[in-house]
C-alpha cells in the first residue's frame, strides 16, 4: 500500500483534569482555562472518526488504515496564560501526558512522534524542556504557539532557536485552540465576527512570523534552523514574501544582515505542512500554484486529526499530481525530520 | 553599439561633490557624470528596475551587518561615496561598477570616464577650447 | 483653414484612454491650509496631518518629486501633471486624499475627515481641474457611520467624484452591522468604496497581531494586505454583497497577489463551515468579480515575474486588477515598466478598461494643455 508520513496530528484532552496530575503541587489547584475554551465555538462537529481521545483509534485510523508510516503528535495547549511560568509548567504537563499516554500506546508500535510544547514567553522553563526530551528519540520537534507577543524573528527568543539547534530539532508554530485572553487580536483591525473569518485569518500571522524570521536576521544568525508551520497557508505565505522581496530590495539599508533575497531564506528554512483550505480546488490549477510558488520542496502532508481540518491520507493524494506526491506525502517529512522511511529502507 | 566620445566639461566646472546630465546626441535619459572626492564616475541615467532617473539620486553610503557576540545584527554605515541610489525605490549602485550592493542580478551601465588635454579635445567639438584646461570625456 | 478652425478641431480632439491610475495622493502644501475649513475648537488645535509608526529607511516620497517651489511632493500641481499624466502617461489619476492622522477624539475625526473632502474639492478637483483627469474620493469618517452618511449624501453628485474611502484598520471589521448604513448610502449613489492602509477613528494601523514588528520591510509587506484581506472576509460573509449586490470595494495598496490565496482559504473554509453563515446567498468565490476591486501597487517582484503573470491566470486578474502608481511614494510604479509581461487584452483591462467601467469613465478624452506639452 502507499505510504505517507503524518506530520500534523492534533490528540487533546477532554478536560484540564487530565492534565492537572502532571503538573506540579502548587499549581495543582489553580483554575485553567478549558480546553479549546475560545471567542468562537466550533459551529460544526468536529470531524473525526471514532472516539477523537483515544490513541488507540489514531494509531487505527492514521497508522493502519492511513498508511501513515510515522504520525507526528502536536499536544494541546491551553492558550496564552497570563503567566508564562504556569504556561511553561502547562507544556512541561502536557509534554508528559503525551508521552505516557500517546508515544507509548501499543497499537501505535512506536510510530507515534511527538512535539516538545513550550511556552516561549518562559525562556529557562523552555530551554528545560528541550533539553529534558531533546536527546529522547520519541520527540521530533518544538511546538510553540502560533500567537504570541512578538513576531518569533525577534532576538528575545533566539534561545530558544539555539537550543533546538543544538538537538536538531524543526521548531513548530500552531494555532492555539483560543486562548485566556491575553494574546492581541486575530486580525490587523480586532476580533472578526465569525469563527470562519477567525480562521481563515489566524493562519495568516504564521506568514509574519516568517518574514520576521527573515527580516530580523534569524536564519542568518541560525543556519540549521527549521520552522514548521503547523497552520499551513503556504501560498499566502509565498505571496507575501513575494512582497518581502520587492521591500527588501528597495529598503536593504534597513536589514543589511538579510544578506540573501528572502525568498531563498525561505526555501531552505522554512516547511508548510498542507493543509485542506490550501488554494483552489481544480488539481491541475493547484499543482500549478505549488509551482509557480516553488513550493514543492517546502510542503509536507498532515491529517491534523481529529478536527475539523482533518484531511485523510487518501484525498490528499487525490489533490497532488504525479511530481509532487511523493514528497510532500512522505519524503520531505522523512528528511526534515529525521525519521528512515521503512519503504526506502526496504528498497 | 558604436562607443563615440563625449566631451562633457571643463575639470573645473565639475568640482567634487557635483554631477552633470549628459545627454548623448541631444536626447536623454543620458549618462550622469560625478565627481565624488576627486574621482570621477560616469553611469546610466536608468534604473534597470523600473526606469527611474538614477542619476538624480543621492551619491552616498550604505549598510553592512555587525553581529556582537550577543544581542542583534547592527547595521554600520559603509562606503561612503561610493553609492548612487535610485531616487525612485531606493536600489543602491556601486557608482564604479554600476552592480547592485544587494545580490541581484540586475545592474546598471557605467562608462569609462577620463581627464583629457584641451589640446587633444579640440577636435571633438565646434565650440571654442582652452587648450591649458583638462576636460571630462566619457565613451559611452 | 483658419487659425480659430485649427484651434477648435485640436480642442475637439479624442485621445483613447490608455492609463488609469487608481491611487494618487494629492498632498496638502502645509497644514495650516486646512484651518479654514474646520471649524472650532479644531481650528485652533494641531490640524494632526499624517502620521506614520514604520517608514521606508530610504524616505517615503520619491526624490525627484518635490517641487522647486517647496511644500512636499503631490502639493503642486504643476510638477504633478509634468510627472504623471505627462511623462508617465496616465490619463485619468483617482486621488486618494490621506491627509488625516489617527485622532482619538471622534468630533475631531469627523471634522478633519470634512474638512480635507472640503479643501480637496477646492483645489484638486476644483480650479486645478480645468482638463478633468483629476478624479477623487469621498473620505469618510467610517467610525462616526452617521457623519459618514452625511459626507456621501453632500458630495455624491460632484461630477468629479468616482468613489468613497475609508481607512483599512477600523473600529470593528467592516461588516459590521454597525457600518450599513454607509454601505446603503454608497449603494444608493452607486459609489465603490475604497479602502486603503490610512488612518480614521483613532485607529492606528501599527500593532500586529503578533506584536511590533522591528522594521518596515516586514511590517508594510504583512501587515497592508493584511488589514484588507480582514475587511474582505467580513464584508462577503456579513451578507452586504447580497443585500446590495451591485456594491464594490476597491482594496488599494496592498498589492494585488494576497487576493488569490485569502479567496481560495476562504471559499474552502467555508465548505466545511457553511453551517455559520446560512444567510450567504452565493460561495465566496463567487463574490469576487462582481463586488471587488483590487489596484497593483506595489505589484509583487519574486526572483521571476512570470510567476505573477501565471498567478494572474489562476485567479482571473484581468476582471478585478486595475493599475495604481501610488504617486508620489517612494515605491511608485510605472506605468511602462511595473507590470509582468501580460497579453494585450490582459493589459488593456487592467491599465485602463476594469477602471473605466468601475468608474464610469470615459473611454476617449479630449486633449488638453498637457498633451499639447
Amino acid at each position: 500500500m502507499t505510504t505517507c508520513i503524518d506530520v500534523a496530528v492534533r490528540p487533546y484532552v477532554a478536560t484540564v483534569d487530565e492534565i492537572r496530575p502532571y503538573l506540579p503541587r502548587a499549581w495543582q489547584d489553580v483554575r485553567l482555562p478549558v480546553p479549546w475554551r475560545t471567542r468562537y465555538p466550533l459551529p460544526v462537529e468536529k470531524d473525526a472518526v471514532g472516539d477523537p481521545l483515544s490513541p488507540a483509534t489514531a494509531a487505527r485510523v492514521l497508522l493502519e488504515d492511513g498508511g501513515a508510516e510515522y504520525a507526528v503528535l502536536i499536544p494541546p495547549t491551553m492558550g496564552l496564560q497570563p503567566d508564562p511560568e504556569l504556561g511553561g509548567a502547562v507544556a512541561a504537563a502536557v509534554n508528559e501526558w503525551l508521552a505516557l499516554n500517546w508515544l507509548e500506546e501499543p497499537a501505535a508500535g512506536g510510530r507515534f512522534k511527538g512535539s516538545i510544547r513550550i511556552d516561549p514567553r518562559s525562556m529557562d522553563r523552555s530551554i528545560a524542556e528541550i533539553e529534558r526530551w531533546g536527546n529522547d528519540p520519541r520527540f521530533v520537534q518544538v511546538a510553540i504557539p502560533l500567537r504570541g507577543h512578538l513576531p518569533y524573528g525577534d532576538v528575545r527568543y533566539w534561545p530558544i532557536w539555539e537550543a533546538a539547534g543544538e538537538y536538531g530539532l524543526p521548531v513548530a508554530i500552531d494555532a492555539d485552540p483560543g486562548g485566556a485572553g491575553v494574546e492581541y487580536p486575530p486580525t490587523m483591525t480586532g476580533w472578526p465576527a465569525t469563527f470562519t473569518e477567525y480562521v481563515t485569518m489566524d493562519a495568516w500571522n504564521a506568514a509574519g512570523h516568517v518574514a520576521s524570521l527573515v527580516c530580523q536576521g534569524a536564519f542568518e544568525r541560525f543556519p540549521n534552523l527549521v520552522v514548521v508551520v503547523v497552520t499551513g497557508a503556504f501560498d499566502v505565505a509565498a505571496t507575501l514574501m513575494w512582497r518581502v522581496d520587492k521591500e527588501w530590495a528597495q529598503n536593504r539599508i534597513e536589514v543589511p544582515w538579510v544578506e540573501r533575497r528572502p525568498t531563498d531564506y525561505v526555501a531552505d528554512h522554512v516547511r508548510y505542512v498542507l493543509h485542506v483550505s490550501d488554494g483552489p480546488r481544480d488539481a491541475a490549477a493547484f499543482g500549478e500554484l505549488i509551482d509557480l510558488t516553488a513550493s514543492s520542496g517546502l510542503l509536507m502532508f498532515g491529517s491534523r486529526y481529529p478536527g475539523w481540518e482533518y484531511e485523510p491520507a487518501i484525498e490528499a493524494r487525490e489533490r497532488l499530481g504525479d511530481g509532487i506526491r511523493e514528497p510532500i506525502m512522505r519524503t520531505t517529512a522523512a528528511k526534515t525530520y529525521a525519521l528512515e522511511s521503512r519503504v526506502e529502507a526496504q528498497a | 553599439m558604436t562607443v563615440s566620445r563625449h566631451v562633457v566639461c571643463p575639470l573645473h566646472e565639475l568640482p567634487p561633490g557635483t554631477r552633470k546630465i549628459v545627454l548623448l546626441n541631444g536626447r536623454g535619459p543620458g549618462v550622469g557624470v560625478f565627481n565624488v572626492s576627486g574621482r570621477l564616475y560616469a553611469i546610466k541615467n536608468t534604473c534597470p528596475h523600473q526606469g527611474g532617473p538614477l542619476c538624480l539620486g543621492p551619491v552616498c553610503g550604505t549598510t553592512r551587518a555587525v553581529w556582537p557576540s550577543a544581542g542583534p545584527p547592527q547595521p554600520e554605515w559603509v562606503r561612503d561615496g561610493e553609492i548612487l541610489r535610485c531616487p525612485w525605490h531606493g536600489w543602491e549602485f556601486e557608482l564604479s561598477t554600476g552592480r547592485l550592493v544587494a545580490p541581484l542580478r540586475e545592474r546598471v551601465k557605467t562608462y569609462d570616464v577620463t581627464v583629457e588635454a584641451g589640446a587633444d579635445v579640440k577636435r571633438l567639438v565646434t565650440y571654442d577650447i582652452d587648450i591649458e584646461d583638462g576636460y571630462i570625456v566619457v565613451d559611452a | 483653414m483658419s487659425t480659430a478652425e485649427s484651434v477648435a478641431q485640436e480642442h475637439r480632439q479624442l485621445l483613447r484612454v490608455g492609463v488609469v491610475d487608481c491611487d494618487v495622493h494629492p498632498t496638502l502644501p502645509d497644514a495650516d491650509v486646512l484651518r479654514p475649513y474646520l471649524p472650532e475648537p479644531w481650528r485652533i488645535r494641531n490640524t494632526y496631518v499624517g502620521k506614520q509608526t514604520y517608514v521606508s529607511a530610504v524616505g517615503g516620497m520619491r526624490k525627484d518629486a518635490y517641487p522647486s517651489t517647496g511644500g512636499p511632493p503631490a502639493s503642486d500641481p504643476g510638477l504633478l501633471e509634468e510627472q504623471l499624466l505627462g511623462r508617465a502617461g496616465v490619463d485619468y489619476a483617482v486621488m486618494i486624499e490621506l491627509i488625516t492622522g489617527p485622532v482619538p477624539h471622534p468630533d475631531h475625526d469627523v471634522a478633519l475627515h470634512s474638512a480635507v473632502n472640503d479643501w480637496f474639492a477646492d483645489s484638486w478637483l476644483g480650479p486645478y481641474n480645468d482638463h478633468g483627469r483629476f478624479k477623487g474620493s469621498i473620505t469618510l469618517p467610517i467610525d462616526s457611520p452617521a457623519a459618514a452618511v452625511a459626507e456621501i449624501e453632500r458630495w455624491a453628485g460632484h461630477p468629479h467624484i468616482v468613489q468613497a474611502l475609508v481607512s483599512s484598520v477600523t473600529h470593528q471589521h467592516l461588516g459590521h452591522p454597525q457600518y450599513r448604513p454607509v454601505w446603503a448610502a454608497a449603494a444608493r449613489h452607486r459609489l465603490p468604496v475604497a479602502t486603503h492602509a490610512g488612518y480614521g477613528g483613532g485607529i492606528d494601523n501599527s500593532l500586529s497581531p503578533i506584536g511590533p514588528y522591528r522594521y518596515q520591510v516586514e511590517f508594510k509587506s504583512i501587515t497592508y494586505p493584511q488589514a484588507h484581506a480582514a475587511q474582505l472576509v467580513s464584508l462577503v460573509c456579513s451578507g452586504i454583497f447580497d443585500e446590495f449586490e451591485d456594491l464594490v470595494f476597491v482594496f488599494v495598496e496592498g498589492g494585488f497577489s494576497w487576493i488569490a490565496p485569502l479567496v481560495w482559504r476562504l471559499d474552502n473554509n467555508w465548505a466545511r463551515l457553511r453551517s455559520e453563515l446560512p444567510h450567504l446567498r452565493r460561495r465566496p468565490l463567487e463574490y469576487l468579480e462582481r463586488n471587488v476591486r483590487v489596484s497593483s501597487q506595489p505589484i509583487e517582484e519574486p526572483g521571476n515575474p512570470k510567476s505573477v503573470t501565471r498567478l494572474f491566470d489562476l485567479i482571473d486578474a484581468d476582471r478585478i486588477l486595475m493599475f495604481s502608481t501610488d504617486y508620489p511614494h517612494y515605491d511608485f510604479d510605472d506605468p511602462t515598466r511595473a507590470l509582468p509581461p501580460l497579453a494585450p487584452d490582459s493589459r488593456e483591462r487592467i491599465m485602463w478598461r476594469n477602471a473605466v467601467e468601475l468608474y464610469g469613465l470615459p473611454e476617449h478624452r479630449p486633449s488638453d494643455r498637457i498633451d499639447r506639452g
